[in-house]
């Protein structure tokens, strides 16, 4: 056991339990309804088919954050890229775990091949865009008013890391899960 | 066939940290006492991954991790910046067939690849495997610190090996 390892499908039930406050009270997450445990574990399984999901550990060994990636966008000339996603259990956070979680992220993305990674903010959230510039993430621009939650518009901000610069990129290879 | 495979966080720290942690109780290939928190992965994995230190492991078909190489700062100042003090450990289970000599190959390969120019092992006066494995790969001893440490009630002697790299090409005070 260690801090940060790959996900299992039987993290849902953590994975869920972090995630369902983000979406049931905040607009961090753009989703309206709280997904199932059987919904995480079903995203889980699907997203280590081919990229990776990886957990972060408490010093009692439950799960108290996570990360992930998944294709940017699905047209062939994008890849190379990916969006990236991380969340904190509430009392978890504070604590640089998110971005423990993002350098092990980008320690599994680089060799796979990729070479972008984005990451949307639901603005304003000073402590997501600094924890993602700590990582190396820089500011993009605005999507203004680009989703309706909790009787309000909100705007998105998109920040990019570089993962690697390549002149040929390569083909990609898929994480594996192991 | 064993695979060379670069260590990540994500997928090695749980195997890295069991095997050095049988070391530290068992053996005195690691003059250290108590075993380490799972906590003290991310540190070790933040100062590689700072650093540009390689962490190599060789897996088996089925992924699991038969043992590890890496190297870290020989000592701080910068002066030493070409100097590196490397390890080398092998799961127990798996010992005596080769896998450590692989895995320090392919660690003066990286060592090279990275432009050092001296490695280091500190390596138990007792532990004459290592030693032979070091000899057959080049490594020359430097000397012996005596009483070094004491672990399992008496002192030990601590053998410095090195082997010097053709690298780096054209050094610099960095």
């Amino acid at each position: 056991m260690a801090p940060i390892r790959i996900a299992h499908p039987d993290d849902a039930a953590a994975v869920q339990a972090i995630y369902a406050p983000i979406v049931e009270q905040t607009v961090i997450s753009f989703e309206l309804d709280p997904p199932s445990v059987a919904e995480m574990r079903r995203r889980i399984t699907y997203t280590l088919e081919t990229l990776p999901w990886l957990v972060h550990l408490d010093a009692a060994g439950a799960v108290n954050g996570y990360v992930y990636a998944s294709r940017h966008r699905e047209r062939a000339a994008y890849q190379w890229s990916v969006d990236v996603s991380a969340y904190v259990r509430a009392d978890a956070r504070g604590q640089g775990v998110a971005g423990r979680l993002y350098r092990a992220l980008f320690d599994e993305l680089v060799p796979l091949g990729y070479c972008q990674a984005f990451a949307g903010i639901t603005l304003p959230n000073g402590p997501s865009v600094a924890l993602h510039e700590s990582v190396g993430f820089r500011p993009l621009g605005v999507f203004r008013k680009a989703g309706h939650k909790r009787g309000a518009w909100h705007d998105v901000g998109w920040w990019q890391r570089e993962l690697q610069d390549v002149v040929t990129p390569q083909a990609l290879r898929t994480f594996g899960g192991r | 066939m064993p695979q060379l495979v670069d260590c990540t966080e994500a997928r090695h720290a749980g195997a890295i940290l069991d095997i050095l942690n049988d070391a530290i109780v068992t053996s005195t290939a690691v003059y250290d006492y108590q075993p380490r928190p799972p906590a003290s992965m991310g540190p070790w994995f933040a100062t590689k991954r700072a650093n540009g230190f390689p962490v190599l492991g060789l897996e088996d078909d089925a992924g699991t991790l038969l043992g590890f190489a890496s190297y870290g700062s020989f000592r701080a100042w910068p002066a030493y910046h070409h100097t590196v003090e490397h390890s080398i450990y092998v799961q127990r289970d798996h010992r005596g067939r080769g896998h450590a000599r692989q895995l320090l190959t392919a660690l003066v390969d990286a060592a090279q690849a990275h432009n050092r120019h001296v490695m280091i092992g500190g390596v138990d006066a007792d532990n004459a495997a290592s030693l032979a494995l070091h000899r057959s790969l080049g490594f020359e001893t430097c000397g012996t610190i005596r009483h070094a440490g004491y672990k399992f009630g008496r002192w030990l002697d601590l053998v410095f090996v090195q082997r010097i790299l053709p690298t780096p090409a054209h050094p610099a005070e960095i």
